[in-house]
């Protein structure tokens, strides 16, 4: 009786032992902390470029002079051996400037077979009014484009990973091709 | 120099020193960078050496020099939080920026601000 005893609190000890042990706690964090988890490109990398180039992007010369640039953004190529989704570092850096009213963007290359799409639905069909539905050959040039590159260097031996990323965007005068602004970005993260 | 132009001359070399008195005292009251406040979260051991502010192109770019007394390099973080003349927080909240300091240096952090409202910050500094 005492053995059966004993043997069943050491069952239910090692159940809630193990059920504390198994059970993953649950929390939210600073979506604007540092990340150190691994040292690929994380959010505190993305972060970074997107209000550096932000900052000098306002502050050039093509902003300040106050006539109010059309952009578009074109591709900003990862030349890294890594994954990296480049349109976020893009889409955020349009999301900010576009709150500073002072740089408007046209439709991008990317977006621009839903905007035709949306045009030809409006004109080509019967339930539109067609004094309101949208014209076709009134869509605004962009006079810039913003591209790109992300680069990397890695080593590595045994014991320590070294990551070296540089980040590049230059705005391009569509019209003559000058290059009307350029800012480079550098981060490096190590592992050891 | 007859009475009446040095009466003339007197009453203008009053008015010149007046002017001048209040283009200091502008000056002197500007109300770029009048706080500053510096935070530092869990106790980074760190000092502020010297700062300095100026408006270029119409927002406010700050430069903080800032002492490592770590005996080892350190990794650290900074961020910056900005105000507008009614001591609101103005632009998105800034994300932390990790920045890396050799034993006991000294660097300068550059920031400029999001918006041209700006007109005061605060600096916070973490380990």
């Amino acid at each position: 009786m005492t053995d059966r005893f004993l043997m069943l609190i050491i069952c239910s000890l090692s159940m809630i032992v193990c059920l504390g042990g198994c059970s993953k706690k649950i929390t939210y964090g600073d979506p604007k902390g540092i990340e150190t988890v691994t040292v690929e490109f994380g959010s505190t990398d993305l972060q970074k470029i997107v209000e550096e180039m932000t900052r000098s992007f306002l502050n050039s010369k093509v902003v300040t002079s106050g006539i109010g640039p059309i952009v578009t953004v074109q591709e900003v190529n990862n030349k890294t051996s890594e994954y990296i989704d480049t349109r976020m570092i893009t889409d955020s850096i349009r999301t900010q400037l576009s709150q500073s009213s002072v740089v408007r963007f046209v439709v991008d290359e990317v977006a621009m077979q839903e905007a035709i799409s949306e045009i030809e639905r409006q004109q080509n069909s019967e339930y539109y009014d067609q004094d309101t539905a949208t014209e076709k050959g009134r869509m605004v040039g962009a006079a810039y484009r913003l591209t790109g590159n992300v680069a990397s260097i890695v080593k590595q031996n045994s014991d320590t990973k070294d990551v070296y990323y540089k980040i590049n965007l230059q705005l391009w005068n569509v019209q003559n091709g000058l290059l009307e602004w350029s800012e480079e970005t550098e981060i490096r993260k190590s592992r050891s | 120099m007859d009475k009446s132009s040095s009466r003339i001359f007197g009453f203008l070399k009053y008015i010149v020193l007046l002017l001048s008195s209040i283009v200091v005292v502008g000056c002197a009251s500007s109300p770029i960078c009048k706080n500053e406040l510096v935070t530092f979260i869990n106790d980074a051991d760190v000092r502020v050496t010297g700062s300095a502010c100026r408006v270029e192109n119409g927002y406010l770019r700050v430069d903080i020099d800032v002492q490592s007394k770590y005996r080892k390099e350190r990794s650290l973080a900074y961020r910056f939080d900005w105000f507008d003349e009614n001591g609101v927080l103005v632009g998105r909240e800034e994300a932390w920026k990790p920045i890396y300091f050799y034993k006991k240096e000294t660097k300068t952090i550059r920031a400029v601000a999001p918006v041209k409202e700006a007109i005061d910050f605060r600096f916070l500094f973490k380990e």
